[in-house]
């Protein structure tokens, strides 16, 4: 049967696509420039490119996506990122920075941060290349599939990825629709073509656990131990990216591991906002503090690195577990001192 | 009674109410004949013509009012397009589009994004739409491009109609598809300046209907066995046959028309038939008395 009520070109979206970066192939794939198609069906009143729409898509946009290519409406809505409510982040905020969720700082129509990450070996899978929504997860900084690092901007020119741009200023340019998403908006180099970088970690065990709760998330079933280490983590990356903790935790973590440590970006409030080298680093930090729980979170707070308050500051919903340590943290000074020597002589004693 | 000037499917029909009837001879309906069928099943080769870099064209002239558009619609009907919500985009084997009426590029492919979508950029460039019109066309899997009405080209001035003629040209080489046209004889005019397109393009004419051919009287038959009369109006005896063509000077679209007419005009009075002598009294003048009788109206 004929309704003529679908677009002649009606892909539907791939595993996992990201809802900007299925639009933009819908528009494409009709031979139609992004903004021309989108304001010829949605309507000049209906923005779309000035704002974040995989995080915050109006109901507009999904319905008229589910009419006019013939998605179930629940399939259509699994391109936001709201599918990660309750598993990332409790509810929708309407502004602001989403818990784990990359901002992507939007000035009018451009990016002003490297929010959307991709890995090039999964671009080049498939029979074209396309963005998923697991690349806006802070928590993503390698692709647990092939053990690469993330990129999040292109190798060449450094700029983020903006894909509905790729045609923008090419005029009447007949070849401008043609071009795979994968194509860097500004110097047309093809991000697939980015050097694959092998994710290097401190220890395996950090690398092994980080995958388990990535395809956690991804498949919606996570233990609820890992939800909590999740809760964690996220305290302490928002500790290490704190102007007032942030300083004393990384000495001492350099001065444990004996290197150098990436600073986070101080000018921005979020982890989020941070890009991903700083991230990646970040994130193994947290993942240090939480290991060989509570020694090590108990050797830096015996150093002064990280205060009882601070480890508290903010954190709703704590497990229990969490509180049970960092509530022998609550002493003072003085005998947290005494702590300390008493921890070191019987180290001392111990090694003799 | 008898029902033997009927088929099976129009003699259903009489259970019907009158104002019912009268609905259904309203409404168009396909009569097959000979010339018609060998046309289809010309246009039939060529829709599975293997895709090559010279795609066979067809040019259908007839006059006015003679089925030609019945008939393209009738193989559009065997063919029909389909949604296609579990694949990616729709199917629409048969592109029908009528020729802008100026023999623009543009306009062209105006006409052919028109069918196809409720909005579109209508002031890109020719080129920009041209490669769109490609795309889309390849992806919803386009077999046969249908042009009718191309005598407009010759809206347009000599050098119009020869760019035109080469919009034509380049797009069937694009899209590798064979194009069926359709005009009058003027049509034929138009394609004939390019000697490279008249070279592609077969000629098929769809002739007038001529008194005393065989295929005229079974046309009549066929006819009178799709109006649900009750009785048989023996359309294709020799005087009411005559009478039928010079009332309508033999276009199968004018006989159709007086035919619904008048049978409209049978059940009404409760005759059930169509006589020569209902046929008189038919308020109905032949197409080519319309300019006198106008010229007559008007007194000049």
């Amino acid at each position: 049967m004929f309704t003529g009520k679908l677009w002649p070109v009606h892909p539907h979206p791939y595993q996992d696509e990201l809802l900007s970066s299925w639009l933009v192939r819908i528009a494409h794939a009709n031979g139609e420039k992004v903004q021309s198609f989108c304001h010829h069906e949605f309507g000049q009143k209906h923005q779309i490119w000035n704002r974040d729409i995989d995080r915050l898509a109006p109901d507009w946009l999904l319905t008229k996506l589910c009419e006019k290519t013939a998605t179930p409406i629940e399939r259509v809505r699994q391109t936001t990122l709201k599918r990660y409510e309750g598993i990332l982040f409790d509810h929708t905020a309407l502004s602001g920075v989403e818990k784990w969720i990359t901002p992507l700082r939007i000035y009018h129509r451009t990016r002003k941060s490297h929010g959307l990450q991709f890995c090039p070996e999964c671009l080049k899978e498939g029979n074209e290349p396309y963005f998923r929504t697991q690349w806006r997860i802070a928590f993503h900084t390698f692709c647990p599939k092939h053990n690469v690092m993330m990129h999040d901007r292109c190798p060449c020119c450094g700029e983020p990825v903006v894909f509905q741009r790729i045609e923008l200023g090419k005029g009447n340019e007949e070849t401008a629709c043609d071009k795979p998403l994968s194509t860097c908006f500004n110097c047309g180099f093809d991000l697939a073509d980015s050097k694959p970088e092998k994710a290097i970690f401190w220890n395996n065990d950090t690398s092994a656990r980080w995958g388990q709760l990535l395809s956690g998330i991804q498949e919606n079933k996570l233990t609820r131990y890992q939800s909590e280490q999740l809760a964690v983590l996220h305290q302490f990356v928002k500790l290490l990216c704190s102007k007032v903790v942030s300083e004393k935790l990384f000495d001492f973590m350099e001065s444990k591991f004996r290197m150098v440590l990436e600073r986070p970006n101080f000018g921005l409030r979020h982890f989020e906002a941070n890009d991903i080298i700083r991230r990646f680093g970040i994130i193994q930090c947290a993942w240090w503090l939480l290991s060989e729980w509570p020694n090590n979170l108990k050797g830096a707070w015996l150093d002064g690195a990280v205060r009882y308050n601070h480890l508290l500051k903010d954190f709703d919903g704590m497990p229990d577990w969490y509180l049970r340590e960092v509530g022998n943290m609550n002493i003072n000074y003085k005998r947290r001192e005494m702590l300390k020597t008493l921890l070191m002589n019987t180290n001392t004693s111990e090694k003799k | 009674m008898t029902l033997e000037h009927l088929t099976s499917k129009t003699r259903e029909l009489l259970n019907l109410s009158n104002e019912e009837r009268m609905q259904v001879i309203r409404s168009s309906r396909w009569v097959g004949y000979p010339r018609a069928k060998q046309l289809l099943a010309k246009m039939d080769e060529l829709y599975h013509y293997p895709v090559s870099d010279r795609m066979p064209n067809l040019l259908i002239i007839g006059d006015t009012n003679n089925g030609k558009t019945m008939l393209v619609k009738r193989f559009c009907s065997m063919h029909p397009p389909e949604d296609n919500p579990e694949g990616e985009n729709v199917i629409v084997p048969i592109l029908y589009i009528d020729c802008p009426p100026k023999p623009e590029e543009g306009r062209l492919y105006d006409e052919i994004l028109g069918k196809l979508y409720e909005k579109f950029k209508e002031r890109d460039s020719a080129g920009k739409k041209l490669s769109q019109v490609v795309k889309v066309c390849q992806r919803i899997g386009v077999k046969m491009l249908v042009l009718d009405e191309v005598q407009h080209i010759l809206a347009g001035s000599t050098h119009q109609q020869r760019s035109f003629l080469n919009v034509l040209k380049t797009l069937g080489n694009k899209l590798k598809v064979p194009i069926v046209a359709l005009g009058i004889r003027e049509a034929f005019n138009a394609i004939q300046t390019d000697p490279q397109l008249a070279n592609r393009f077969e000629l098929a004419p769809l002739p007038r209907w001529r008194l005393g051919d065989e295929d005229y009287e079974r046309l009549l038959a066929s006819f009178e066995a799709l109006l649900p009369l009750k009785k048989p109006s023996y359309l294709y005896e020799d005087d009411i046959a005559g009478k039928l063509h010079s009332m309508t000077d033999g276009y199968i679209g004018e006989l159709a028309k007086l035919l619904s007419k008048s049978a409209i005009e049978a059940i009404k009075n409760g005759d059930e038939q169509i006589t020569l002598k209902l046929l008189n009294s038919m308020d109905w003048v032949a197409p080519s008395d319309r300019r006198a009788q106008m010229d007559k109206i008007l007194g000049i």
